[in-house]
């Protein structure tokens, strides 16, 4: 069955910009790309535990004559088939469900603070919501159109890497991409993230050398960083070690958000293995 | 503990029919590393609450199950040999015997005995040579253990109603908790009850050491066929 | 301590969930109870001046302001979002629920709306027990019950009213009355009624006196049962078309609060009865106090029907059940007083019988809970002695309401959308089930350009009688070919050779998309006498549902739900 990919579309330059970003990753990826055009402030997202409520700013209910129109050409510009999401239900008449059974969904790095504040090392709290609910990975594409030739996983051996890995690997599959795995030894031997891959199931990879390992024991993570080429699809896993580490520590996905301008694909801790 | 995969295809539906009903609360569920798990045995009993058919040969071998069947004659040996069973007709030994039957006590043997009777009643398990195999219609699922032979041997010859006619001087009774293990037994008794060599060994047979050391040979030489 | 409490066993677990709810939804209650005293009292200084009638179009507002840009809840009032999310998403709420409307039904009412504090008080509660249910890790099913616990507790705080709690969370918003519901909805209450009598005393809020009911009392109900259904009727039909043509208002949501507000308090100016949540006119009218004429008791009951369709309907934040109390004693008193002028001779039982007769009556026919109605006015009034009353005129005034109305308040706006499905119902069932479980994707798919020979190769291999057709190109659907047309001429060795298979397939036909819900697609399977059909998304092939593929599931589904 073809994989979906939810966006939510933005009729500014910068929307315009994203769906451009969403439409190059389904052109690449043969993934339906299916578009919701807010006519409201607010949607819900129902998810297992909790509901997000996204507020989105005020920009993507901007001229509404012209959005349909607008997404239409740039879907079909990348030569996919246009498709609009209408919301079924709603939780109250202002208030749409959108359905969460999708396989992707492309996000800003903000959605409902002003998209002014898209720079480098802010995820906005919505996004964060979304993130840590989903069953599906998250999207969040540069602020300017840039396209990728390449997929790079980042890999830390834990169970929230492996799923990445596994979304890394599915993605360089359908594109046919080379798949580069990042990894910073840091103090294990290669043996511990080999024995994780073996465990994962990516046994067959690692045999058939199918990814270049960027294996650093040693520099700074955000030194080495600068190797990742800039042209490659970033996948990276969040939330791996618990929540009260993350909070003191900050987790490995925000280095790497913080970091890199590269097109990120961030796999929750709710996506299936 | 089963994962969502294998608690699906235990229950013969798809995982996202069992994901949701692990998110609705209707499966007993335990997490376990943030993963939801279900403890194999309170979903086998909750499903058997509802009347939900369980694909049991889809289990994961968790308990080891070899895929190999065992042999016959641990079979044999677990479901215990006993001699001078009494009664008179086919009914009354096959009550006396399947109280024989070594299960644990809280299971009511007299179901097992009404099965046999009922069974029975459909056509003579008395395969003839004074032998008859005694066996539930339907493999019972809830069998605690993959199958059982409890030989008996009769104080007096019974009139089983055989296709040659003999009277029956030993039963073995056979429950098996599959259909496949239930052919493989039956056609491996029988293959042993072909030999002349080991009915005669049973027509004389005192000790339950004799008939066991004849099925293994019998099985050897079955294997190396 | 809580994994300790997952070890549980489930029902002990609940009931001690159901505890804590009942705690805090209680807290909710009583601190807008306290709320709503406190501002009163502070506003009652100002209230003499003439320009106190801008008070409510202030209130409106504010309350408005606050839901959307302070709190940014876009909801409605509450209690069909409660439902909604018991019969459609898990009693799943948002935690911001649980504060918003309270705020804002405070604002509304103490100055001086026409609304009660019970719809905001039930959704606070409910969506304090989801919350608790979700952090103790609960699932779909218990959670529900912890949204109903949550409600019953809010009921029961505000009224000091256990039992009401209970009936209406089981008659209104779960909709069943199973034990897994009612032990843990009643203890939730007991907890919550127990919490607000510590924090502010145990009163009855419109104690009654003693009754000598007659004979001649009885066959009246009848006729103040009727009565009260049609008032209930029009104040449900007069709500709805207000919110209606409200919406229809230019402008943002908070000025056509502060319309509705200007309205109410121009009435106000006139009539103070109808102002807020109006207590003190049950108060009087259930001590006998209450003096006015059959004239002026119409009117002031029309009155208070006009502001709370005015301060709801507009976007007020606040509740029903308080506006249907008072405009039910209005109700009993205008027909008590009719009843007088009438038959003088009769000694009647009085306006505070017919008062409460009255508040029963309407509230039972505007939520069309009759039980919720009886209850609530017993308990509020502590007069056990008029229940045969009470129930009589509560059941004729449902009867006759739903032969108008075919639902309650509550429900009007789920079944407008489709969304209301009652528990254990065949809806129930199929909105369960989706259709990717159901989707069958074993099929061999064959090409257009195939020759029938090669067709027969593939349905000796398949366990089919459907084969869907697919552009090998574009991978679009084309049709199918039904094993039952071609079954005749299969096997002639002339025609496998010469007929291709775009020959024989069928291209009209009614396909499904994924996302189509089951209700839909039996209308399908009813009307084309299908057994399957094909799920065709975005001009590709998916996959085939089939009746029996759904029989299967939809009885494990039965199965599935069953308590044991």
């Amino acid at each position: 069955m073809k994989k979906q990919l939810l966006h939510v579309f933005r009729n500014t330059p910068f929307g315009r910009e994203v769906l451009m970003q969403s439409a190059y990753f389904c052109r690449k990826t043969d993934t339906l790309l299916r578009v919701y055009i807010p006519r409201f402030r607010q949607f819900l997202m129902y998810f297992q535990h909790e509901i997000a409520t996204i507020e989105l700013d005020k920009s993507f209910l901007r001229d509404p004559q012209t959005a349909q129109e607008h997404a239409e050409q740039i879907i079909r510009s990348e030569g996919l088939k246009p498709s609009f999401l209408t919301p079924k239900r709603y939780t109250a008449s202002t208030l749409p469900d959108i359905p969460i059974d999708f396989d992707y969904m492309t996000c800003p790095r903000s959605i409902s603070d002003l998209s002014t504040r898209i720079s480098l090392g802010h995820l906005g709290p919505k996004v964060r919501v979304i993130i840590r609910n989903a069953h599906f990975p998250v999207l969040i594409p540069t602020p300017v159109y840039k396209q990728w030739n390449s997929i790079t996983v980042f890999f830390g051996g834990s169970r929230n890497a492996r799923k990445a890995m596994r979304v890394g690997a599915e993605l360089a599959r359908v594109t046919g991409m080379p798949l580069y795995v990042f990894t910073q030894a840091e103090g294990r031997p290669r043996q511990y993230y080999e024995r994780s891959l073996v465990e994962g199931g990516f046994e067959d990879l690692l045999k058939n050398k199918s990814f270049e390992w960027m294996f650093f024991e040693k520099g700074k993570v955000r030194i080495n960083f600068y190797q990742v080429p800039h042209d490659s699809l970033v996948i990276v896993g969040a939330y791996g070690h618990g929540m009260i580490k993350e909070v003191l520590f900050g987790s490995f996905m925000e280095e790497v958000q913080t970091v890199l301008p590269n097109n990120m694909v961030i796999v929750g801790p709710e996506v299936a293995m | 503990m089963l994962t969502i995969d294998n608690a699906a295809k235990l229950l013969g539906m798809p995982k996202t029919t069992v994901m949701r009903w692990v998110r609705q609360g209707k499966l007993p569920t335990r997490e376990v590393n943030n993963q939801p798990m279900i403890p194999q045995e309170e979903l086998i009993r909750w499903a058997r609450k509802r009347n939900i058919f369980l694909h049991r040969d889809m289990l994961p071998p968790a308990r080891k199950r070899s895929s190999k069947p065992e042999s016959l004659s641990s079979v044999v040996e677990r479901g215990g040999i006993f001699f001078n069973v009494k009664g008179r007709t086919p009914t009354e030994v096959l009550k006396r015997s399947a109280q024989l039957v070594p299960l644990s006590p809280e299971i009511d043997k007299s179901f097992i005995a009404d099965l046999l009777i009922q069974r029975e009643k459909l056509a003579s398990t008395g395969i003839g040579k004074g032998v008859a195999i005694p066996h539930p219609r339907y493999p019972l699922e809830s069998l605690e253990v993959p199958a059982l032979i409890t030989t008996c041997f009769l104080a007096e010859p019974v009139d089983f109603k055989a296709i040659d006619g003999k009277p029956v001087f030993v039963l073995f009774v056979l429950l098996s908790s599959t259909t496949k293990l239930h052919l493989h037994y039956l056609s491996r008794l029988s293959f042993c009850l072909r030999e002349p060599k080991f009915v005669g060994m049973l027509s004389r047979c005192k000790e339950p050491a004799d008939l066991l050391s004849s099925l293994r040979e019998m099985e050897t030489s079955m294997d190396d066929a | 301590m809580l994994r300790y409490l997952n070890k549980l066993n489930e029902r002990l677990q609940l009931i001690f969930i159901a505890v804590v709810v009942g705690i805090f939804a209680a807290m909710a209650s009583v601190a807008l109870n306290r709320g709503l005293v406190m501002v009163f009292e502070w506003l009652s200084h100002f209230r003499s001046h003439w320009y106190a009638f801008v008070f409510p179009a202030l209130g409106a507002a504010l309350s408005s302001i606050f839901l959307h840009y302070v709190a940014k809840d876009y909801g409605g009032h509450g209690v069909p979002e409660v439902i909604y999310s018991i019969s459609r998403r898990g009693g799943l709420l948002r935690l911001r629920s649980s504060y918003s409307r309270l705020v804002a039904c405070l604002l509304t009412i103490a100055s001086g709306g026409s609304a009660g504090p019970e719809a905001p008080v039930v959704i606070s509660g409910a969506s304090i027990g989801s919350n608790i249910g979700t952090f103790f890790r609960l699932k779909d099913r218990q959670r529900i019950v912890t949204v109903g616990c949550g409600a019953a507790a809010a009921i029961a705080a505000i009224f000091n009213a256990p039992v009401t709690g209970i009936v209406f969370t089981l008659e209104a918003i779960v909709g069943e009355w199973s034990p897994t519901h009612l032990i843990p909805v009643s203890i939730a209450s007991v907890v919550a009624t127990e919490v607000s009598r510590i924090m502010q005393g145990n009163q009855i809020p419109f104690e009654s006196r003693l009754f000598h009911i007659s004979y001649w009392d009885l066959a009246a109900c009848i006729g103040l049962a009727v009565l009260a259904a049609l008032v209930s009727i029009i104040l449900m039909r007069l709500l709805r078309h207000l919110s209606g043509s409200f919406k229809h208002l230019p402008g943002l949501p908070w000025m056509r609060a502060a319309v509705g507000g200007i309205i109410v308090g121009l009435m106000g100016l006139i009539l103070p009865q109808v102002l807020g949540e109006g207590y003190e006119v049950i108060r009087t009218i259930i001590e006998e106090e209450f003096s006015s004429g059959i004239l002026l008791a119409g009117v002031i009951l029309a009155a208070k029907m006009a502001a709370t369709a005015f301060t709801i309907g507009s976007g007020g934040s606040g509740g029903l059940f308080a506006p249907c109390l008072v405009v039910g004693s209005l109700t009993g008193l205008f027909f008590h007083q009719i009843l007088a002028t009438a038959l003088p001779a009769v000694n009647w039982a009085g306006q505070s019988y017919f008062g409460l007769l009255g508040m029963a009556g309407v509230i039972s026919g505007v939520l069309q809970a009759p039980m919720t109605g009886v209850f609530l006015v017993v308990e509020i009034t502590g007069s056990y002695q008029v229940l045969l009353s009470v129930v009589l005129v509560a059941v004729i005034s449902v009867t006759v309401s739903q032969f108008f109305e075919p639902s309650s308040v509550y429900h009007q706006e789920l079944i407008a959308r489709g969304e209301l499905v009652k528990p254990r119902t065949d809806r129930h069932i199929l909105s369960n089930l989706n259709m990717v479980e159901i989707l069958e994707t074993d099929c061999h798919v064959v090409r257009p350009a195939m020759r029938l020979k090669q067709l027969v190769d593939i349905v000796q291999r398949s366990h089919r009688n459907y084969f869907p057709v697919e552009d090998p190109d574009s991978g679009d659907f084309l049709g199918m070919v039904y094993l039952d047309d071609i079954r005749s001429y299969l096997f002639d060795p002339y025609l496998q050779d010469t007929v291709l298979v775009e020959q024989v397939m069928e291209r009209n036909i009614e396909s499904v998309s994924l996302d189509e819900d089951l209700e839909r697609v039996f209308e399908i399977f009813d009307r084309t006498g299908a057994w399957s059909l094909p799920v065709v998304q975005d001009g590709k092939f998916l996959g085939l549902i089939s009746k029996a593929t759904i029989l299967d599931h939809y009885r494990k589904e039965l199965l599935v739900n069953e308590d044991t």
